[in-house]
């Protein structure tokens, strides 16, 4: 049996069935947000990016917009643009429907402005919820389910019970042969042979030892002394001994099965199983790049404490210990800790499977009932 | 008698303390067989479950995380003061 989601005539289904609007460029936020206002059911997503910046980012924010849009928990979307931007609502809207995706364009300048572009925009955005509510859940199979795996706020019990628990569930929805991404390539610094031997061949291997050490001059680089908060004396003092144990807290999540793939930032996978996404560590960017990469869900583990969610994907919370899966009860939705306190992993990961199977038929996890929606567009370059 | 350590994969030769363990206490844990910590070991560090010998790899998470610097007796404190540290 697999679970109840919605079919998508471009492909994987949906666990939820979103209409959407999202601004093609950032001088459209206010538009989509006031959307957003009038049809409070309706997702309102803005971002920074869109124009200003090098062809470089131009070209990871046009894909991921465009993945956004093409995410298969949308069922129809509205691309706001201004009209003198780079990235153009219209163009977003022809990439992401010739994946197959229910969209349509809104241009501010050519519709006469703000109240007259909002209005447009509420009707089409009506339109599509009334579309929306006529669909049915019907039975999917787990092949086509997508988990992003993301660790944020971290602490020293995160690589000890809350990933290796993430681990057991994306081992299992593997296994069913869905996709499982794991993301943040910042946190894979000094796992490039463990990795590259787990790769499904030597090349994708080399693929992936190239991938992490550009991450790791990149990250020399730029942050220059900083770079030693990769592992920083905390985490020694911590009991990490070098980079390469932490790292290998952080790779846990993705399980034990091959790497099928590796990807760019928001690129969505086309082999099943394992796939290594590109991302920074820092958790937002790598949310969004996750989701425009097809994730429908995401499983996210912290230690410290972060509540973060994100519109359009259900993001379901792993505490690594008991006290703050008490203090943060309204955000955190498994407890990791339990693995502290006698329980086994194949308990806890059996608890967290089955709540992935609900949240896929439609639970809603913590941070989607308190509307946590946190989106940001990674970039490399400066703006201009 | 109340567990004191986590052993993160089945394979490894060192486990985590989730509190800190005293000279001669037991460790508990499951998976972890029979040994006594021989010094302290702080909360969230690293403890020898099985003999590891100089230049054996230490292993966590079923992979390498480095090479013991000198002879390990199942009980010791694992940190950087005595292992090697080979990138994975």
């Amino acid at each position: 049996m697999g679970f109840m989601g919605y079919k998508r005539p471009r492909g994987a289904a949906g666990v939820r069935n979103h209409v959407a609007v999202m601004s093609s460029v950032s001088c459209a936020n206010g538009v989509v947000n006031a959307i957003g206002r009038e049809l409070p059911e309706v997702k309102a997503i803005t971002h920074t990016e869109g124009c200003g910046r090098g062809l470089v980012d131009i070209g990871i924010s046009k894909r991921t917009l465009v993945g956004l849009a093409m995410n298969p928990n949308v069922f129809g979307i509205v691309v706001v643009g201004l009209g003198c931007e780079f990235i153009k609502a219209p163009d977003v809207a022809a990439a992401a429907g010739a994946g197959g995706a229910k969209v349509s364009s809104l241009v501010i300048q050519e519709v006469g402005g703000t109240r007259k572009a909002t209005a447009q925009g509420v009707e089409m955005a009506r339109a599509l919820l009334g579309e929306a509510a006529a669909q049915e859940r019907t039975e999917i199979g787990w092949d086509e389910l997508t988990v992003g795996l993301e660790c944020g706020g971290s602490d020293a019990l995160s690589g000890v019970t809350a990933n290796p628990l993430v681990g057991v569930a994306a081992d299992w929805l593997v296994g069913e042969g869905g996709r499982a991404i794991l993301s943040e390539t910042t946190e894979m610094i000094g796992t490039e042979k463990v990795l590259s031997r787990r790769a499904k061949n030597e090349e994708m291997g080399k693929k992936i030892v190239e991938l992490i050490r550009k991450q790791r001059k990149q990250t020399e680089d730029i942050l220059g002394p900083l770079a030693n908060l990769v592992i920083s004396p905390g985490n020694v003092e911590g009991g990490l001994t070098n980079i390469t144990e932490k790292s290998l807290g952080c790779i846990i999540k993705g399980g034990t099965t091959p790497v099928m793939e590796v990807l760019e930032y928001g690129q969505a996978p086309v082999a099943r199983g394992l796939a290594l996404m590109d991302t920074p560590g820092s958790d937002i960017f790598s949310l969004t790049g996750m989701a425009a990469g097809g994730a429908q869900i995401m499983i996210f583990t912290t230690g410290r404490g972060s509540p973060a969610g994100f519109p359009i994907a259900p993001v379901i919370k792993v505490a690594s210990n008991s006290e703050l899966f008490q203090k943060m009860e309204d955000d955190m939705d498994v407890n990791a800790g339990r693995l502290l306190e006698g329980a086994s992993m194949a308990e806890a990961g059996e608890e967290l499977i089955e709540l992935v199977k609900r949240v896929a038929s439609g639970e809603r996890p913590k941070a989607e009932i308190n509307k946590q929606d946190c989106l940001a567009i990674y970039t490399v370059g400066p703006a201009f | 008698m109340e567990v004191n350590v986590v052993l993160v994969n089945p394979g490894d030769n060192v486990a985590v303390a989730i509190r800190e363990i005293k000279a001669g206490e037991a460790i508990v844990g499951a998976g972890v067989g029979k040994a006594a910590a021989l010094e302290d070991v702080p909360r969230n560090h690293k403890v020898s479950l099985r003999k590891i010998s100089a230049g054996e790899r230490v292993i966590k998470y079923g992979e390498p995380i480095g090479v013991a610097g000198e002879d390990l007796e199942p009980g010791r404190w694992v940190h950087t003061h005595n292992v090697k540290s080979e990138e994975g």
